[in-house]
């Protein structure tokens, strides 16, 4: 049986190079000896859909995109080997792509990253599109620099010496591990901030603001108290994204035109951007982060666990909707600002609902359908490692009963992550970040997973029982 | 167009050897034929479609040619356009060459799906090195006859 490729191409338009790109991978392709289909995602809508059989066959996978490809889209190449490129780096390299697609290709992972969930229904907004496309982008630097920073400490725990090169002094490994972390925290800010300005105002808005995003996380060049972090790379990420779209539609002379994309537009912005963030939106955020971080650490005890739950609560309602995305927005923000509690909920909180489900049908299998029981497995180990996504079936079969014991669960376990004082500084592996490092204490995080546990198992039970009983009786009078 | 089907390309809209310098003259040209042709009321605005559309990424695909496009409510009709330049123009195409050739499609919002597969197919065409020869190097009979092919449904 000869290779497969299956393929995707779009482009902004959608008239000439969606087609042009899709007709030389066929072409060259073919003459390879592949069998290729390719989707086009033009002005014309979605011609040639890739159906199921030909994405399973494909060995390979090319997505030449001008116009990006949102994660539900996405989903369906999960565990292929892809090699994605921008559509006009496709016409150009076309040659040498096709030629190496083993050396290219990398494999795709639908649920790679943590966000605390990935959004199921659809649900989030382009505004938070733009919000999210920051946070992906971030993600790796902590990720990356987070474990760096682990398997320094962890080396200084077990005695390693902890030497900062000087005069005569080479450097310990542990002290270079930690500090090339800690540059991962330190870019994660203004990378974000780029990212989210790109996603806006594409790419003449990414150098501006990962400037000015770098800018106003520098307290010593600000001369403020704190960095603005997460709440300036956000402000300024937004700002230059519709700055650089406005300037776009300015009408130059003739003959400068040309320049507006690598020159006029980052140029302007950073001039503007600078100075604003310099006497302006820097110090002003910062204000605003340092306020929140000093109100989140002086207040009271009660107040503090009651912000807790509620932040629980809230990770846990919809699994990756938009409630879910706020609260784990608000945990995440914190840890650029060195406050690892709220986030340390977020590991908590993140992995209970699938793995309580999944619990639940071993317990009481008769509430629960057969492909729910079929699914447990995997949603356990999804969910214990990687997303809250398998816990989404479960909880639109029987909503009200699995939502409210995914709730309540939710915050009384963020409540005691709190109250132990769980910390989280970067996401990792589910329930296997405190080996790595990344959350401590663990004896504190596995009790608060361990109540958290049994307390959404015995809610699910209880409420999807009281739930199940009241159908039939409905089903019973209608009949 | 011949077939009546409501999208546009007659011999008028080969526009010969025009005399230009710059990527800017060559949408001016290209703009005020479309409307000599009565498909577009303002020429400025198409110029500035077409550059929006470059500022995105360069249209020249390599070879010497280049398919200035752009989705636009400025155009009342689908639409072709055919142009040699009567010097090599910077493009910032993909392989750095200046362009000589210019194919250009205007689409309206909204364009009928008949039509956005014919230009699909246009645009294909211009992978095949013996399309884009004629378009090269071909007369304006030959350049009328390929892509009137293509547009025709007729193309092999």
């Amino acid at each position: 049986m000869s290779k497969s490729i299956v393929a995707v191409t779009n482009c902004p338009a959608g008239i000439a190079h969606t087609y042009m790109v899709a007709e030389a991978i066929k072409t060259k392709g073919e003459a390879l000896g592949y069998e290729v289909h390719v989707e086009t995602q033009g002005a014309n809508g979605v011609e040639n859909q890739l159906t199921k059989d030909e994405i399973k066959d494909a060995d390979y996978v090319i997505l030449a995109l001008g116009k990006g490809m949102d994660e539900d889209d996405r989903v369906r190449f999960d565990g292929k080997k892809v090699i994605e490129l921008p559509v006009s780096e496709a016409l150009k390299n076309i040659d040498s792509v096709m030629g190496n697609l083993e050396g290219e290709a990398k494999p795709y992972r639908a649920t790679s990253v943590d966000l605390g969930g990935r959004n199921g229904t659809g649900a989030v907004t382009g505004f938070m599109n733009h919000l999210m496309a920051g946070v992906s982008a971030a993600l790796p630097f902590v990720i990356g620099g987070g474990l760096l920073m682990a398997i320094g400490s962890i080396m200084i725990q077990f005695g390693a010496p902890n030497i900062e090169p000087a005069d005569g002094q080479v450097a310990s490994i542990a002290w270079v591990l930690n500090t090339i972390g800690s540059l991962g925290f330190s870019f994660m800010v203004p990378v974000m901030g780029a990212w989210i300005a790109q996603s806006i105002g594409g790419k003449p808005a990414l150098a501006p603001a990962f400037i000015c995003s770098y800018l106003a996380n520098s307290s010593s060049l600000l001369g403020t108290q704190t960095g603005a972090g997460f709440i300036g790379a956000v402000i300024i990420g937004i700002l230059v994204g519709y700055f650089a779209n406005t300037l776009r539609k300015i009408q130059l002379p003739k003959n400068i035109h040309g320049l507006m994309g690598f020159l006029i537009i980052p140029f302007v912005s950073l001039l503007v951007f600078a100075l604003l963030t310099y006497y302006f939106i820097g110090p002003i955020a910062a204000a605003l982060m340092n306020g929140l971080v000093v109100m989140l650490s002086s207040i009271p005890e009660g107040a503090k666990l009651a912000g807790a739950f509620l932040v629980g609560a809230m990770l846990a309602f919809d699994m990756g909707g938009p409630v879910n995305k706020a609260a784990w927005f608000f945990s995440f923000s914190l840890v650029a600002s060195g406050v690892y509690d709220w986030y340390g909920i977020v590991g908590v909180v993140t992995i209970l609902p699938p793995m309580a489900a999944a619990i639940a049908t071993w317990i009481r299998p008769s509430l629960f359908t057969e492909g729910e029981r079929d699914a447990a497995v995997p949603a356990l180990i999804v969910g214990a490692t990687v997303a809250t996504e398998p816990a989404i079936p479960y909880a639109l079969a029987a909503p009200l009963p699995m939502i409210s014991a995914n709730v309540i669960a939710g915050g009384v376990a963020g409540a005691i992550s709190m109250a132990l004082g769980v910390q989280r500084i970067a996401p990792g592996i589910g329930i296997f970040d405190p080996l790595l490092g990344l959350i401590s204490p663990a004896w504190a995080y596995y009790i608060a997973v361990a109540v958290g546990l049994v307390l959404n198992v015995a809610l699910i039970i209880i409420f999807k029982s009281i739930w199940l009983k009241r159908q039939a009786e409905k089903a019973q009078q209608a009949a | 167009m011949r077939k009546g089907r409501g999208m546009l390309f007659t011999r008028e809209n080969i526009l010969g050897t025009i005399d230009v310098k710059t990527q800017e003259e060559v949408f001016e040209r290209l703009a005020a034929r479309a409307v000599s042709l009565g498909i577009a009321h303002d020429a400025q605005a198409i110029v500035r479609d077409y550059m929006e559309r470059e500022i995105e990424a360069s249209t020249g695909f390599g070879g010497g040619i280049a398919i200035p496009h752009s989705k636009t409510d400025d155009v009342s009709v689908p639409t072709v356009l055919f142009a040699r330049l009567s010097q090599p123009v910077e493009w910032n195409s993909i392989d750095d060459k200046p362009v000589q050739t210019v194919i250009s499609i205007l689409v309206p919002s909204g364009a009928n799906s008949e039509h956005l597969r014919l230009l699909s197919s246009l645009s294909r065409k211009l992978m095949h090195p013996e399309f884009v020869e004629i378009l090269n190097k071909g007369t304006d009979d030959e350049v009328f006859e390929a892509i009137d092919g293509v547009l025709s449904g007729n193309a092999s």
